[in-house]
């Protein structure tokens, strides 16, 4: 069953120089209890798509078209009212920076409790003893008293760790975790990770963990969605993604990892940069930066395709995959298909990618 | 190098500016403001040309021709806007007036800002108990008003070196005391910019190339705190004009053969109930037009430049 | 390779005070006003050698005092005590005048490209400044000239030189950075992580940059980072920081093989790498500490597994271990790990 499904997303802002599009046709779904990536450098798009989820993108920025479904209601026609009910309840999201959701002039107590109150009928005391609950099961030690220190006086690791407890206090269905460990040091960010991954599978809930670092990305999700330039690029089990990149820009994140090269030799980088809003290159966005860039790629923008385990918009997977079919008759491609039958059944195909 | 993209360098210098100037032009208060300001600078620096009267000529002063009412009333077109109560053509004064006010605000406050800002750069650069020191004497030089300062230090020059003396260095005195009195704000917003610089790794890579603390000082910092100053700059024009007025006013500034606008408001004022009121209404609103103005274009430059500076 | 000692740190300190105004020093208890001075720790005798031509990592989490060290180094703050010496001249007690001709031999390259850049002046400016400081000798067009190769050097165009800092992107920002450190022709270059504040492929391209630079200049660099991925890929030897502490210092190849500090053995065990995704990390007890108080016995005793009796009464010396590597730790000095 699907739990929230995005059909070709378009989000726009509007800037001095035009209507410039910063989301373009986003379409992805999410399983119940499903943890999903999304993967991108600065200026991909994929922090603007966590906040369109939740119908939090600020001024200059409005969704343009397109659909989310969440339990097959839609969101993006919702009032600001209507929205802030989903928000606290079905979806919570975590930050990179706890400050921005903590209060600091509250206790974190107070804080817990005022969201508990606003969204149900509980009393206080119950809502005390629920949002000490979830501070145990984020592995708070002493919740009791942590209940009553101001976030100030908590160290990084542990402000988020807050704030998973509150994201997990109305149960909601969804956790959007926008970079949740960047400003944290690798010993923490490890164990904020095995925190949410345990959390998720512990509560049945479905995390959509936002991230620039595929190493983090590898520990958490089971799906990733590469995105570039404000398209998806490429979407596909994290293992055959991380394993066996088709897309080149998937390929040159992972090659330009330090672990990729022998030490002490040149490591394989991307030339140039990400395009910004204003300067976005025709075609497939990425064809300046890609090494084996063609004509084509220039001018016209590559479908969606799916060659039995992940879905890839790339011109050159595209003329391999009719090669293939030319040349083996298929052949090759069922046993290929029979082989990855598991993975494959698990990614429902999506409607936009298998057109 | 440098000659060939010499286009190139003055298209990206000047970008910043020329969206500052179309953001200007779209602001219709803003351009009408700085049109007035601008009038108001040419007449000032034009008095002696443009003006019916030479204000120096001893035949100046007629006292058969006081307390003439405006042309528009009298009908005396030799003195458009009337004369005063020593038969001085109004006109010929506010001319000569204005250019005195403008010239006392904003002498006082380059002496305001080279104080201050040399002041704030020490205290937010080197810290400790020099910065402590200074930001003390900022505070006490504060808690005194500017005009007890101006009125006390006035009345000493006055009773030390006598009027006769103290007539001919009017101007200058009152530059020196405005101009000392209000230096803490711009020291203190100096410093404010300073010590937020300071932090920046630019500043640690300017030392370690072995660059002096004056040059780091003037040449990477002070740069970078220009937008704030450009609002304290003309907001304390417009200030410092408005102590001067007020100095005159109370008869501790310029003296009457030589009329600033407050001096001209004072001494107006005496005949205001005599029926003699363009005297005092003219000059007055000449001073409040151009306090708004300089005011407006302060405002405007304070939300255009930095939105963050505080609100005095 | 020989190895020519280039920079010597020995028994280096540094304590900062936290509360800086004087008059917030004093506060009234039970009628009796008393003199209260937080002082953070952040350097505890810290004894490295930098040879000649290698790459030295520092590694440590947030608040280990490894951007401290570095600072201490360049001359930026002065430390409390212990010694810094390059090649044989002790450095850590000149003034401003007596450094300069170190400065010319010691460059950083700083971590936040958006703030190590003056946005008011050009890149023309920027690299103008330092070239003709140091070498007033230089006519105006041998200046120009130097400029030019230098940003063809760090892969941006000369044509470029007009523009101001905002107009570039944060690699090429941070390629400008180490076009201003090369620019006085260094030996040592400190780089305090340089790659942190970059995206992926960009962290890629400056990365390469610096190691073209070495090969072509014969830099030595001290690397600082928390990036242990960028670590093994870059450096000869690692000192992995903890709590103003070296805890262990070794061959690159040998730390990571072989990790001996229960400290190094966790932080290896966090990175998240693409291929041991089974391998769980170690979890250590709680989070770094701030380090108010002089630390009597091991730094690590409040969160290490391995922590006994005497870890929290003698501090563990730095022991050298059969493989070459340098190790302060009771544990691994007794054989219990």
């Amino acid at each position: 069953m699907e739990l929230l499904n995005v059909h070709n997303l378009n989000v726009n802002f509007q800037l001095k120089q035009g209507d410039l599009a910063a989301l373009i046709d986003i379409s992805f779904s999410l399983k119940k209890g499903e943890r999903i990536a999304f993967v991108g450098e600065s200026g991909a798009g994929k922090s603007i798509l966590g906040f369109s989820i939740v119908n939090l993108i600020s001024k200059p920025g409005y969704i343009k078209s397109g659909s989310i479904k969440l339990h097959d209601n839609e969101l993006s026609h919702l009032s600001n009212r209507q929205m802030r009910h989903i928000r606290g309840k079905r979806i919570a999201m975590i930050f990179q920076d706890p400050m921005m959701t903590l209060n600091p002039v509250l206790t974190i107590g107070e804080q817990m409790v005022e969201a508990i109150l606003s969204h149900t009928d509980l009393r206080k005391k119950e809502a005390k003893n629920l949002a000490i609950e979830k501070l145990v099961q984020v592995h708070i030690a002493s919740p009791e008293n942590r209940f009553d220190q101001y976030p100030h006086e908590l160290s990084g690791g542990m402000r988020q760790r807050v704030i998973i407890a509150i994201a997990l206090l109305l149960t909601p269905d969804i956790i959007i975790a926008d970079e949740p460990t960047t400003a944290l040091d690798v010993t923490i960010q490890a164990e904020i990770l095995e925190l949410l991954k345990q959390i998720c599978d512990d509560n049945n809930v479905a995390l959509i963990l936002i991230s620039h670092d595929l190493g983090v990305v590898s520990r958490v999700a089971e799906r990733t969605i590469v995105m570039y330039a404000g398209r998806i690029v490429e979407q596909g089990p994290t293992l055959e993604i991380i394993n066996d990149p088709q897309h080149p820009y998937t390929q040159g994140l992972l090659n330009a990892l330090p672990q990729m090269s022998l030490p002490g030799q040149r490591l394989n980088q991307i030339s140039g940069s990400m395009p910004s809003l204003l300067d976005r290159p025709s075609g497939c966005a990425f064809h300046e930066r890609c090494p084996y860039a063609m004509d084509k790629c220039k001018q016209g923008l590559p479908e969606f395709l799916f060659n039995g385990v992940s879905h890839v918009a790339c011109f050159m997977v595209e003329d391999m995959l009719e090669d293939l079919n030319n040349d083996a008759d298929s052949t090759y491609f069922d046993n290929e298909l029979d082989e990855d039958l598991d993975t494959s059944l698990e990614i429902q195909p999506q409607t936009r990618g298998s057109k | 190098m440098k000659h060939i993209n010499k286009e190139q360098v003055i298209s990206t210098k000047s970008k910043h500016w020329i969206h500052l100037w179309h953001g200007f032009l779209s602001d219709k208060i803003a351009v009408l403001s700085l049109l007035i300001f601008t009038f108001y600078c040419l007449i000032s620096l034009a008095a002696p040309l443009i003006a019916p009267f030479d204000v120096r000529d001893p035949s100046f002063m007629s006292l058969e021709n006081s307390e003439i009412a405006p042309y528009w009333i009298d009908g005396d077109s030799r003195f458009l806007l009337g004369t005063d109560g020593q038969g001085r053509d109004l006109l010929s004064v506010i001319l000569y007036g204005t250019r005195l006010s403008l010239t006392i605000g904003i002498f006082a406050v380059v002496i305001q800002g080279v104080l201050g800002i040399c002041i704030g750069l020490i205290a937010g650069y080197f810290g400790g108990r020099l910065d402590n020191f200074l930001m003390r004497c900022a505070d006490i030089q504060l808690s005194f008003s500017n005009m007890m300062v101006a009125i006390i230090v006035m009345a000493l020059f006055q009773t030390v070196f006598g009027i006769a003396s103290y007539q001919h260095l009017a101007m200058y005195i009152l530059i020196l005391v405005i101009g000392l009195a209000e230096w803490p704000l711009f020291a203190r917003t100096v410093r404010a910019s300073v010590l937020a610089e300071k932090q920046k790794e630019y500043i640690d890579a300017a030392r370690i190339m072995g660059i002096g603390s004056g040059r780091i000082m003037f040449k990477h910092i002070l740069p970078n705190t220009v937008s704030p100053l450009l609002v304290i700059f003309t907001i304390q024009i417009a200030n410092a004009i408005i102590a001067e007025a007020a100095l005159s006013f109370l008869g501790l500034g310029m003296p009457v053969t030589q009329p600033s606008l407050g001096s001209l408001i004072s001494s107006g004022f005496s005949y205001m109930f005599s029926g003699a009121w363009w005297i005092c209404v003219i000059p007055s609103i000449t001073l409040i037009v151009l306090i708004l103005v300089m005011n407006l274009l302060g405002d405007w430059l304070r939300d255009h430049l930095n939105p963050k500076v505080y609100k005095d | 390779m020989k190895h020519i000692p280039l920079l010597q740190i020995s028994h280096l300190e540094k304590r900062f005070s936290v509360k800086e105004k004087w008059m917030s020093q004093w506060s009234l208890n039970r009628g009796r006003s008393y003199k209260k001075q937080d002082t953070v720790y952040a350097l505890n005798k810290v004894t490295l050698t930098l040879n000649k031509g290698e790459t030295l990592c520092v590694v440590g989490e947030t608040g280990c005092g490894k951007s401290t060290l570095a600072r201490a180094v360049m001359g930026l703050t002065k430390p409390d005590s212990g010694e810094i010496y390059y090649g044989d001249q002790r450095i850590d007690n000149l003034n401003d005048r007596q450094r300069l001709i170190f400065r010319r031999r010691m460059q950083m390259v700083f971590q936040n490209p958006y703030a190590s850049l003056n946005p008011r002046m050009t890149v023309y400016q920027t690299l103008s400044e330092p070239i003709a400081f140091h070498n007033p000798q230089l006519s105006r067009i041998e200046v120009d000239q130097k400029i030019t190769t230098l940003m063809e050097s760090v892969g941006i165009s000369p044509n470029w030189v007009d523009r101001y800092p905002h107009e570039f992107s944060g690699g090429q920002r941070q390629r400008i950075s180490i076009a201003r450190a090369l620019s006085v022709e260094p030996d040592l270059i400190i780089a305090d992580e340089p790659l942190a504040a970059l995206d992926v492929s960009v962290q890629a391209q400056v990365l390469n940059l610096m190691m073209d630079k070495q090969e072509e200049y014969n830099l030595t660099y001290l690397f600082i980072t928390h990036d242990l991925a960028v670590v093994e890929h870059f450096s000869n030897r690692v000192a992995v920081m903890y709590l103003g502490t070296v805890c262990e210092l070794s061959d690159t190849k040998t730390l990571f093989n072989n990790p001996k500090h229960p400290y190094t053995q966790a932080l290896l065990s966090a990175i998240p790498r693409l291929d041991n995704n089974s391998q769980k990390p170690i979890k250590l007890i709680g989070e770094v500490p701030t380090p108010y108080e002089a630390i009597i016995g091991c730094p690590f005793q409040a969160r290490c597994p391995f922590a006994q009796e005497k870890c929290f009464i003698e501090a563990p010396k730095m022991i050298q271990q059969p493989d070459g590597s340098s190790v302060s730790c009771h544990a691994v000095e007794e054989q219990r790990l």
